[in-house]
């Protein structure tokens, strides 16, 4: 095992300035405070002119209100009076042997360093140079959602997963985004590179401790390259605004499964892209609300070509007053032929003043396609109740015990084992105390 | 002292609509340790909604009446007890309709429900590993196959099969009263012989079974020392087992007169 800790927190210190309410234009000013940030020395230029047209881009356009329709039901006044100063999180790397970890920066001084002939602690020149060539490009997006132009104004350097052509391990790559002291609101951003035909397990965790937090991670999965990919958003009353963004190649398969849970307000985009033929993805997840928190999660399932897969299964979860999002897009672009998408979306209600919102949006632009979906709204069986309390279960283990089997079905699916046991370990934890109130 | 005293019970269903139907209409019973009582009767007469207000169904709502059982040596009123609580104290129904639960495993449930039942009982909890050992010797009683433990409770069993596990849950709890509701209903001839004599080797002289059941055949292998008739949310006759036989030629025309 070879840990890794990537820390850029102390390059950027110090923008201790109120927050100011999340509605209103002094966020802007906010943002404007930013523009002075510290250089990370090494940062290419593209990066930070990148990074200070997202922030003209936030000042324009200032955050999301519930008035914009991809935010209808989730409203960021919970970030006000919670993130005071904003940071680059610390994060936790580590893995089996043959993982690479290092910073955007480190990636550019040792291209510029070195000649052409020469290699990097990495690889070769032209390797990194290709690298950095598709992190350019994945970093130019402007249409990952709010949660990634954030990372994008904010991170003044991503670090970088490498995870090399022949990689094989069933041990999983950690990378836990870490907490920062109160009232701080910290960004972090990550991109996974996983080289042609690698077969990796990885397990990602942020939201724990934390005030406010917003975390993108970019996957680039090489031809063939298997991924299984477990994020663990495990809030303790924060803010959580993650993005998540994965890209296929031909062949390439991606089994991602989150598990939600704790934080009084939780977003999470997650796209998954096919690029090429014969990519497939299980795009999975379970989210659990209590107390009054809004657990929203935005799905984007794009088949770029055919004969492409994708297959979708999300479980909410909701008790107490809290609420749950779940719009699964799936786009199917024109001649993709003979591309194949379920989507699923089962809620378990556990009072009735849980609100669920769920919706489907399919964009296809082919005839030659099958694109299943389906929503499902239940309650606890009360017959089911009784049947495990005649046994001696009692009503709140009942109602764990149930809760638990409607979860563990999605982290079940998990084909590794080390994956399948934290999944089940987080299903668990954020299962702890669920109420159920006779409706 | 009984292990069981119902005294003069009347009780209610709540159904769908929300209305309340009479079901239980003034029933007396009396069980002892080491006595298997069978119960019988016609089709919607109560059998079912006695064995439910026993486990404390919330459905059903007894509106006069005492049930007592015996608790360290003292008549315990069962009705102010939770259900989980009825269980733990060694209260048991085989359910005539025994429901599946989907997503939780067979052996995770009988686990839970045994560990819950230890804990109350004060006795120390078994660990995975020798729970599965003592579950494997419960499942050789009624002959199940193992495959069974990691299916959803349940889920997807065969009629016969369901029962064979309500049977084993009795094997793994060790209750001290058992109401097998029509556990016999469903059985092929040799499942039949098996469950009656998985019963016939739990019993002992602390405990009690009550077999309600349409059939003289389950009491051929589990030989009662009471039989009941209940019609109409009463028991209107009671005898020794030659009642049964009796049941069997005349039918119930003769009772309900
Ligand atoms: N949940 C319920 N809702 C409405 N009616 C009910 C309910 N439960 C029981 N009843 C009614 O109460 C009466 C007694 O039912 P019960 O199930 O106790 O009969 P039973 O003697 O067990 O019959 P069987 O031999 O058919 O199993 C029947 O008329 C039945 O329709
Ligand atoms: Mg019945």
């Amino acid at each position: 095992m070879t840990g890794s800790s990537v820390n850029s927190a102390s390059n950027s210190t110090g923008q201790v300035k109120s927050l100011p309410h999340a509605e209103s234009p002094q966020w802007l000013a906010f943002v404007e405070a930013k523009q002075t940030a510290v250089r990370v020395p090494g940062v290419p230029d593209w990066w930070v002119q990148g990074a200070a047209e997202a922030r003209e881009r936030i000042l324009r356009s200032g955050f999301p209100t519930t008035k914009r329709e991809d935010w209808k039901y989730t409203s960021l006044m919970p970030l006000h009076g919670k993130a005071r100063r904003l940071s680059m999180g610390p994060v936790d790397v580590r893995g089996p042997r043959g993982l690479q970890v290092f910073t955007l920066s480190q990636l550019s001084k040792a291209i510029a360093s070195g000649d052409a002939s020469g290699g990097t602690p990495w690889g070769s020149h032209e390797e990194m140079r290709a690298l950095e060539t598709r992190l350019r490009e994945a970093f130019s997006r402007r249409d990952l959602g709010f949660g990634a132009e954030l990372c994008r104004a904010f991170v003044d350097d991503p670090f970088i997963v490498r995870i090399p052509k022949g990689f094989n391990a069933a041990e999983p790559v950690e990378i836990h985004w870490k907490s920062l002291p109160k009232d701080q609101w910290s960004f972090g951003l990550a991109y996974v590179d996983v080289g042609e035909g690698a077969n990796a397990v990885l397990s990602e965790s942020y939201g724990r401790g934390v005030d406010a937090q917003s975390v993108q991670t970019v996957l680039h999965l090489e031809s063939s390259a298997k991924v299984s990919h477990l994020r663990t958003q495990r809030g303790e009353g924060g803010v959580v605004i993650a993005s998540t963004l994965a890209r296929l190649k031909s062949q390439a398969t991606y089994h991602a499964v989150q598990v939600a849970s704790g934080s009084g307000l939780a977003r999470e985009d997650f796209y998954v892209e096919l690029l090429e033929k014969h990519a497939s993805a299980i795009a999975d997840g379970v989210f659990v609300g209590k107390s009054k928190d809004v657990s929203d999660h935005h799905t984007n399932l794009i088949h770029l070509v055919g004969d492409t897969q994708s297959q979708q299964l999300y479980k909410g979860i909701l008790a107490d007053e809290s609420r749950g999002v779940f719009n699964g897009r799936v786009v199917i672009a024109k001649g993709a032929s003979g591309a194949n998408s379920a989507q699923l979306n089962k809620n378990l209600l556990l009072s009735k003043k849980v609100e669920i919102d769920t919706k489907p949006e399919l964009e296809i632009e082919n005839d030659d396609v099958k694109a299943a979906h389906g929503a499902a709204i239940g309650r606890l069986d009360k017959e089911h109740l009784f049947y495990l309390r005649s046994r001696g279960i009692t009503q709140a283990q009942a109602v764990e015990v149930l809760a638990r089997g409607f979860a563990f079905e999605v982290v079940d699916k998990l084909e590794s084992d080390s994956l399948r046991a934290l999944g089940r370990e987080a299903v668990n934890e954020a299962l702890v105390g669920l109420r159920w109130e006779d409706t | 002292m009984a292990l069981l005293e119902v005294k003069n019970l009347h009780a209610v269903v709540e159904t769908a609509d929300g209305s309340e139907k009479p079901v239980l209409k003034g029933l007396n019973l009396t069980v002892n340790p080491g006595e298997v009582h069978a119960i019988m009767g016609p089709n919607g007469s109560g059998k079912s909604t006695l064995s439910k207000v026993i486990a404390g169904h919330p459905d059903y709502k007894v509106t006069s009446g005492d049930v007592r059982y015996e608790i360290n040596f003292q008549m315990k009123n069962l009705l102010e007890m939770d259900p989980d609580v009825r269980a733990k104290e060694g209260v048991f129904l085989a359910f005539q309709y025994p429901i599946e639960v989907p997503g939780v495993s067979n052996e995770v449930f009988l686990r839970t429900s045994f560990n819950a039942i230890c804990k109350h009982q004060g006795i120390e909890e078994m660990s995975e590993e020798a729970f599965a050992k003592f579950l494997k010797a419960k499942m050789e009683i009624v002959e199940m196959n193992p495959k069974f433990l990691e299916r959803g409770v349940n889920v997807g069993f065969s009629g016969g099969e369901k029962k064979r596990n309500e049977i084993l849950q009795m094997a793994v709890l060790s209750p001290r009263l058992s109401f097998l509701d029509e556990t016999d209903s469903g059985l092929d001839i040799d499942a039949l012989r098996i469950v009656a004599n998985g019963v016939n080797r739990l019993r002992n002289s602390d405990n009690a079974v009550v077999l309600v059941t349409h059939y003289q055949r389950l009491l051929d292998y589990i030989v009662p020392d009471f039989v009941h008739v209940l019609a109409d949310g009463k028991i209107v006759e009671s005898g020794d087992k030659t009642l049964a036989k009796k049941l069997e030629e005349k039918g119930y025309d003769w009772l309900l007169g």
